[in-house]
Parts: structure tokens; sequence; C-alpha cells
């Protein structure tokens, strides 16, 4: 039997679907109440799941995601633009994600964009894990998903 | 045949060396062998014994399954059921389940790698809405306790089967007297036997049921291979309870409606939770999926102090842990048998410091109305 990862995914637009349908090879997408399920064949015994959230319903995702996130290696959450406080739905999301989940998160966002860090009048920068995309396709995606997994993979043996 | 028919015969035959009615308790280990191999079919007593086949085969009957695997205990029996997945699977249960199957599900299972989603089975649009690829079996307690909340078990065997995963349900409350979830599409059926199929307190014990040839031969591998097995005495007591399983049941619920009746005209009781009484705001869906609404009725006396006096106040009610005896048991679920869940959990549904739950036994319908009435009277 196959080993599976199961990863859920915030992402701030429809258009992130085609990206990991390209990304994973396939053109299916089964569609769940709360998230629709990619199957990544990344090797003869590894398959990822990516589980896209449909609905930023805060209810929705405590509801179908609450045995899943424990379980993942990590989050991704994807923007065009990183986290900041700025009133976003990806953003307003992210605050509750780190309120009520304890899974590392990692940001996927085009690195056209990544200049925009937020300073904070006391200083202070609230930069997320992140890994760049060198741009919005497939591509970018299956190389930087394993660069996010490396990620977490580190910060957990340095912890 | 009739379920009183099936529950006195099922199983059953007069013993075949002597003529005794009441089938024999085979208190044996093991079993002599003519020669290598040959035998009766029977070779060791974890693999097969004749007074649990008896008692598999009756309950069976009762269920309107094919096959009956019991265990040790309810928990063995809920523990076989979840040995039957795969390291990554994940379930589905009901979110108010009994405090022992929440602990065994997160505690012990949870190390080997199953996810469970506790979820409230009440409404099946969240139990559609939790559902993963990696979905493989729907656990369901209907009514739960204390609360008495239903679940639509026709529409959930729906949702399970056209997902491709197994459903389950913890009958110990009705049981097959008064509801038989394999008849509305269910695959899988567990009881707590120690409750209303043995009904006299006096064994500990589990069973599940189901119709399915496949699912019978993993359950009776995992049963041999695991060996939580019941001892042949406990498995006699239990098939001489079931004989008399309708006489108590339609008893137990005779008295439960007539407390709940009282209870709910009784100014001193500020909620009563009984399925059977026209409020319960599932009474209609209790009168399609259950033949009756069983034994058990709960009710909010609105604070500690006065659940205390109510229960330090009952005669022939016993404070215990437990329920469907013949004996009426009264249970403080705050402190007692749901002290583990967290008090906001609790009071999310309704389980308040105030609450007690009632297990209505068999005496006499008078003297029980009347021990409840100065019971409150005393408050
Ligand atoms: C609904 C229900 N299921 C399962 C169990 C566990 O059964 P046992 O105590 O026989 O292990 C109980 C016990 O209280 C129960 O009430």
């Amino acid at each position: 039997m196959n080993d599976i990862l199961e990863i859920p995914v915030f992402a701030d637009s429809q258009s992130w679907e085609a990206w990991f349908r390209e990304c994973s090879g396939t053109d299916q997408a089964q569609s769940y109440h709360a998230f629709k399920h990619i199957t990544w064949p990344v090797g003869p015994d590894l398959d990822i799941y990516f589980y896209l959230v449909d609905h930023f319903n805060e209810h929705t995702v405590k509801e179908a995601l609450s045995a899943i996130i424990p379980c993942a290696p990590c989050i991704l959450f994807c923007g065009n633009h990183l986290y900041s406080r700025e009133a976003r739905p990806l953003n307003n999301m992210y605050r509750f994600y780190l309120s009520h989940f304890r899974t590392p998160v990692v940001w996927l966002t085009p690195e056209e964009f990544l200049e925009e860090k937020e300073i904070h009048a006391d200083g202070q920068t609230e930069e997320p894990d992140y890994v760049p995309l060198t741009e919005l396709s497939g591509r970018a995606l299956k190389k930087a998903i394993p660069q996010a997994l490396e990620l977490i993979k580190q910060k957990i043996q340095k912890d | 045949m009739g379920f009183q028919t099936d529950s006195i015969h099922a199983g059953q035959k007069p013993d075949p060396t002597t003529g005794a009615i009441m089938t024999p308790i085979f208190q044996t280990s093991t079993y002599v062998q003519e020669s290598i191999g040959v035998h009766k079919g029977y070779e060791y007593s974890r693999t097969q014994n004749p007074t649990r086949q008896a008692l598999e085969a009756n309950i069976a009957a009762l269920e309107n399954g094919k096959y009956g695997v019991s265990f040790a205990s309810g928990l063995a029996a809920i523990s076989a059921l979840i040995q039957m997945l795969e390291s990554g699977d994940h379930v589905i249960c009901s979110d108010n389940v009994y405090g022992g199957t929440y602990r065994v599900f997160e505690t012990v299972f949870k190390k080997f790698n199953v996810a469970f989603s506790f979820v409230d089975t009440s409404d099946p649009e969240k139990v559609r809405t939790a559902l993963t690829p990696r979905t493989k079996m729907l656990f369901i307690e209907t009514p739960t306790n204390p609360m008495l909340i239903l679940s639509d078990l026709a529409a959930l065997a729906e949702i399970a089967r056209a997902h491709g995963c197994l459903s389950v349900v913890d009958n110990t409350f009705m049981s097959p007297y008064f509801q038989r979830p394999l008849e509305l599409g269910i695959d899988l059926v567990v009881h707590s036997s120690t409750k209303y199929l043995n009904g006299h307190s006096d064994v500990v014990g589990g069973i599940i049921l189901t119709r399915d040839d496949e699912l019978a031969s993993r359950l009776y591998y995992i049963q041999n291979a695991v060996g939580a097995v019941p001892g042949p005495q406990d498995c006699f007591l239990i098939l001489r309870a079931t004989k008399t399983l309708a006489l108590r049941m339609r008893e137990h619920e005779k008295n439960a409606l007539a407390i709940a009746r009282y209870l709910e005209g009784h100014p001193r009781v500020e909620k009563v939770y009984y399925p059977g009484l026209p409020a319960h705001p599932q009474h209609a869906l209790a009168k399609r999926q259950m033949s009756g609404f069983g034994g058990i009725v709960s009710m909010d006396l609105g604070s500690l102090e006065k659940a205390r006096r109510f229960a330090e106040n009952v005669r022939i009610f016993a404070l215990a842990e437990s329920l469907g005896g013949v004996e009426s048991l009264v249970d403080h679920p705050a402190i007692m048998t749901h002290a583990s869940v967290p008090r906001e959990e609790r009071l999310r549904m309704g389980l308040t410091d105030g609450l007690i739950r009632l297990s209505v036994g068999v005496e006499d319908e008078e003297d029980l109305i009347r021990d409840v009435g100065q019971a409150l009277e005393a408050m």
C-alpha cells in the first residue's frame, strides 16, 4: 500500500485548483462537501492528497478538517500576497487557523509579490514560513511543495 | 418467526447427549480429537465454544442479522470494529457517544494513526461535511446518552453506502426489541450486552451483528486472533436473559413513559428528555425508526444542589452507573458518567449540572412514581 500524505490547502482564488491539478498530472478533482480532493502520485510508494478548501467558513473547516489537520505534515496557504494584517479572507482564515490548530503552515506566494513585507509601528514583521513560487503554474508548485515539506522537516528537527 | 419466539428458540437446540432443553455451559478450554485433525468442529474455546455460538446465533436472529460475534465487553466489541480498519483510515463518530467509546478512540486507537472526527450525527449534512477520501467508518450511537438525541439511520446508511464506508450503530440503548438498524441499511450493529440484552446487572459483555458474509468472517478472525472472548458462563447468563427481553423492554418502556409524563407536569422539573413525549424535538423520527422509546428518561432539575438532593432522597432508585437492568437506577451524568466531557461541551449539549438520568426498571409503576414524587418534594 502507498503512503499517503494529506495536505489541506487554503487558496485565495479558484485559479489555484487548475495549478494543483497540473502539478498532480490529473484533470480530476473529486468534490466533497467542504473541499476538493486532488491526488498527486508523487512516486511508486507515495501519494499526496490535496484538499482544497471551498468555503472559508470557520464551522465547516472545524467539522471537515479537525481530524485531518493534526495528521497532516503541513498546511498550505496559497495567496498572491503573503500574510498581512489586512482584512482579506485568506488572512482572516490564517488567524482563525492559528488560534485553533498547531500543525505548521507554509505559504506559497509568487516571488514577485514578496517585497511587500509589512513592517508595523513596533518594528515587527509577521512573516510566516513561505516558499516563493517562480510563477503561478503547476510546474512551479511541483517544485515548491517538496521544498515546503523540507522546510517543515528542518524546522521540526531544529526544535 | 416472531421476536419472542426467536428470543426463546433461535440458536438453541436441545443438547444431543442428554436432551437438556437449556444450552449447557461448556466450561472447557479444549476438546479431545479422535485423531490428528479429526474433531467435532471444536478445537479450542477461544476459537469455538458451543454456549457462545448459541448466544451469537440467538442475538443475530433478534437483530434480523445473519451473524453474531461476541466479546468480553461492549468496549472489546467496539475495539474489534476499529481493528478491522487500517492505519491512516478515518472514522466519523457521533459527538455524544458513550464516554468509554470516546476514550478508546482518542487515547488508544489514535496512537495507531486512525483519525476520528466527532460530529453531530443528528444532522446528516454535518456528516457529509466531515467525509474525506480516507473515511472508512461512520460510527453512530442513537439515541445518545444522556440527552436522548436521535440520528436518522436510514439517511446515514445511505450517505455511508454512497461513500463506500461502513456504517455502525451502537444499539445498546434501544435493544433489538425497539430498534433494528440492519433493517434500515446499516452494516454493523454493536451492543454492550451488559445493559438491556442481559438486563440483570450481573454480566459484562459485548456483541456485533451483521448480515454480511465478508464482514462476519473478518470479525471472527479478529475475535480469535485478538482473543477478547466472553466466557461460557457469561454467554449462558445472557442467553437466559434474552428469553425475556421483549417482556422486560415492554415493562421498561411502560414505566419510563409513565414517569416521563409525570415529570413533564411536575412544577419542580425544568425539562424532561424522553423520545416518547410528543414534546421531544425528534418524536416524529423516533416513531419512524423505532418501535418503542426505551427505558431511559433524563430531566433537568435546575441546579447541582437540587440534583444531589433528589439522588439522595430516592429510595427505590439506586444511585449507580450503568443502565438497562431490571432495577431502577439514577445517575448524575455531569459528575458520574460524563465527567470527562469538558464543561463547555457538556453545557452546549444541554448536559447541565442539574441533569439527572433515570434508568427505569421493571418494578411497579406506582411505586416508582411515588418514589420520584417524594424525592422531588424533598428537594
Ligand atoms: C451505549 C454504550 N455503548 C458501549 C458501552 C460499553 O460497554 P461495556 O461497559 O460493556 O464495555 C456502554 C457502557 O456503558 C454504553 O452505555
